[in-house]
């Protein structure tokens, strides 16, 4: 996959927006101000915890302000992936009210799943996932919309939806 | 997929609604928004013997539900019932103070007036066909009844009951133009006018029971259970609605006797036992019911009057209306119990109308919603995690969040699920909150 990543946008090695990873527990924190991720330690602020449980490589693709650009902020942060497995993740750790975060989050993800299938990208894997996080991770009341949310992804795009603030590659 | 239409203008807390009645109704909304108001109305229009008894009136039944005084010069109230696209079987308006029902007994004097209008015998031609299907879903019995009423010969009585038989068999539809010819009558009005004047004599026992209205108060139809006529009797400023519901009540402790509560814990009973209901928690430790926690007492009186709906069975075609089905229950317990309420409450030709506050009635309904859908294609898979007869067909059910006297429709046709709502969004405003405090 990265091959083909590769040739459809082979500036990203250049720009820094390709990164592989190698640790087995790594963590991200969304810079607001450089609007990128930063590798963290654990014992930093961080936003996404991504835990690589094989010894294959897993990249880390800077989606948002590096492969996709745009002002209007239509995509999402990051993608990772592996050989089976891709999560398209979202932070969203603002002040706004969590509704509104969490429709902004819907939207970027569907625009940048639209375009990396319209490239051909990762659109045959067995494992598609997408990922919102939001700053405090506590327990919410279940809601009727998230699961129609869910449903609609995995119906549009076969990609399971979810909210956390974990992804495991094994 | 549109069943029925409810109009509802300036009536109350309603200022301007437009809804499609399925077989499954959800309302949400803040207190006073107006959901049991909606759903009371429903209660009425769903209702066959209003439906089709002159006698019965709007007025009457408004007060029965402790609504008449929302009722306004400028109330605006239409209600349709749509069995195919151009035809209304039953329909009402109330405009300037009027109403106007029309039903079966409007058609036949239309008719009558003006022989030779075509389209209102076809008009009357649906209603005989509808009618004719209908008492083809219950008893056999009542055709029989219908059939003596030609005094036919042996062989043509046998004609005549095979005829209804392959229909109930096929699952098609009665056509009063074959019957005629089976008759070997002309095809003229007079006697479709005789045949459904005939027909309307048997009707009163098929269409025998109106909607069944759970309260709110609904723990309170124990203790008045076994009073309610001298409750009546006496004048007592209870309202009506919760009157016939307390009378449904003490029909219901005497013909069910016994009753598992698996919906709160597969080890406790209900039994009635002597003038007592009691609530066994294994073989030999019982409460009285009135002593017993708030939960089951008021999930005692919904289990007990579906099970005597279930009861009746065939001759009796039920509307049910459960107010708030989460009052007093723990969320796994509400799960369980729409689960119950959909595979009871929905069988043919009855009708379930909910209002709801609770996130986990919502969430629990897309659940059923889902497995009907994943049912589809992986049945055994589904049922392992619901039972079949628990999945909710997303063409059958509806659901609107009531707001500033305005309907909005939150069901989303295409997924087959209910969208984003107010009740989410409190949810969603509970976090802020909780996120404000702790970064404090």
């Amino acid at each position: 996959m990265t091959e083909e990543l590769l040739i459809q946008f082979p500036e990203i090695i250049e720009n820094g927006c390709l990164k592989s990873i190698n640790n087995k527990h790594s963590f991200i924190f969304d810079d607001n101000e450089t609007k990128k991720g930063v590798f963290v330690t654990a014992h930093d602020k961080f936003h996404l915890h991504v835990e690589k449980n094989h010894s294959k490589s897993l990249n880390f693709i800077q989606n948002d302000s590096c492969v996709m650009n745009s002002d209007n902020g239509k995509q999402c942060d990051y993608v990772l992936f592996d050989n089976e497995k891709v999560c398209f993740s979202e932070i969203k750790a603002t002040k706004e009210n969590l509704s509104n975060r969490r429709k902004d989050a819907l939207k970027q993800l569907e625009n940048t799943i639209k375009f990396y299938f319209e490239n051909n990208l990762f659109k045959n894997y067995q494992s598609k996932n997408a990922l919102i996080t939001f700053d405090n991770n506590k327990r919410i009341a279940p809601q009727a919309s998230k699961s129609t949310k869910t449903k609609e992804f995995k119906v549009k795009y076969d990609v399971n939806l979810n909210e956390g603030n974990y992804i495991l590659f094994e | 997929m549109e069943r029925a239409k409810l109009i509802v203008k300036n009536f109350g807390p309603l200022k301007d609604i437009e809804i499609e009645v399925r077989e499954m109704v959800t309302f949400i909304g803040a207190q006073a928004s107006g959901k049991s108001t909606l759903a009371k109305l429903l209660s009425i229009f769903e209702d066959e013997n209003f439906r089709r008894d002159e006698n019965i009136t709007f007025e009457e039944e408004l007060k029965k539900y402790n609504i008449y005084s929302y009722l306004k010069q400028e109330t605006y109230i239409s209600y349709d019932n749509f069995e195919s696209k151009d035809i209304s079987l039953s329909s009402f308006v109330y405009e300037n103070s009027e109403y106007l029902k029309f039903g079966s007994s409007n058609c036949l004097d239309l008719v009558k007036r003006d022989l030779n209008n075509y389209k209102k015998i076809d008009f009357l031609k649906d209603f005989i066909n509808y009618d004719l299907d209908f008492i083809i879903l219950r008893k056999i019995e009542f055709i029989k009844k219908f059939i003596r009423h030609f005094n036919l010969s042996e062989d043509k009585t046998n004609i005549f009951i095979d005829y209804f038989i392959n229909i109930k068999k096929n699952k098609s539809k009665s056509d009063i133009d074959q019957i005629l010819e089976i008759l070997e009558m002309e095809k003229k009005p007079e006697n479709y006018i005789s045949i459904y004047e005939d027909l309307l004599n048997i009707l009163p026992e098929v269409y025998a029971f109106d909607s069944l209205y759970i309260p709110t108060e609904r723990n309170f139809l124990h203790l008045i259970a076994e009073n309610t006529l001298g409750l009546i009797n006496n004048n007592v400023q209870i309202p009506k609605h919760l009157l016939n519901s307390g009378q449904d009540y003490e029909k219901a402790i005497k013909s069910i006797k016994e009753l598992p509560l698996g919906i709160i814990d597969k080890k406790i009973k209900y039994k009635r036992e002597g003038k007592t209901s009691y609530i066994y928690h294994n073989q030999t430790e019982k409460v009285d019911l009135l002593e017993s926690a708030s939960g089951l007492q008021t999930v005692v009186p919904i289990l007990l009057l579906v099970e005597y709906a279930k009861s009746l069975k065939d001759e009796y075609n039920f509307n049910f209306v459960v107010e708030e089905p989460e009052l007093n229950l723990y969320p796994k317990a509400q799960h369980e119990l729409i689960k119950y309420l959909v595979k009871n409450c929905l069988l043919d030709r009855k009708n379930l109308i909910l209002t709801t506050h609770s996130p986990f009635i919502l969430a629990s309904l897309n659940n059923l919603l889902l497995a009907y859908d994943k049912g589809q294609s992986k049945p055994k898979e589904v049922n392992k995690i619901i039972k079949k007869e628990s999945w909710l067909n997303p063409k059958n059910f509806i659901a609107y969040q009531l707001k500033n006297g305005k309907a909005y429709k939150i069901t989303d046709d295409k997924l087959g699920q209910i969208k984003e709502n107010m009740i989410d969004r409190i949810s969603d405003e509970f976090s802020d909150e909780f996120s404000k405090l702790l970064n404090l």
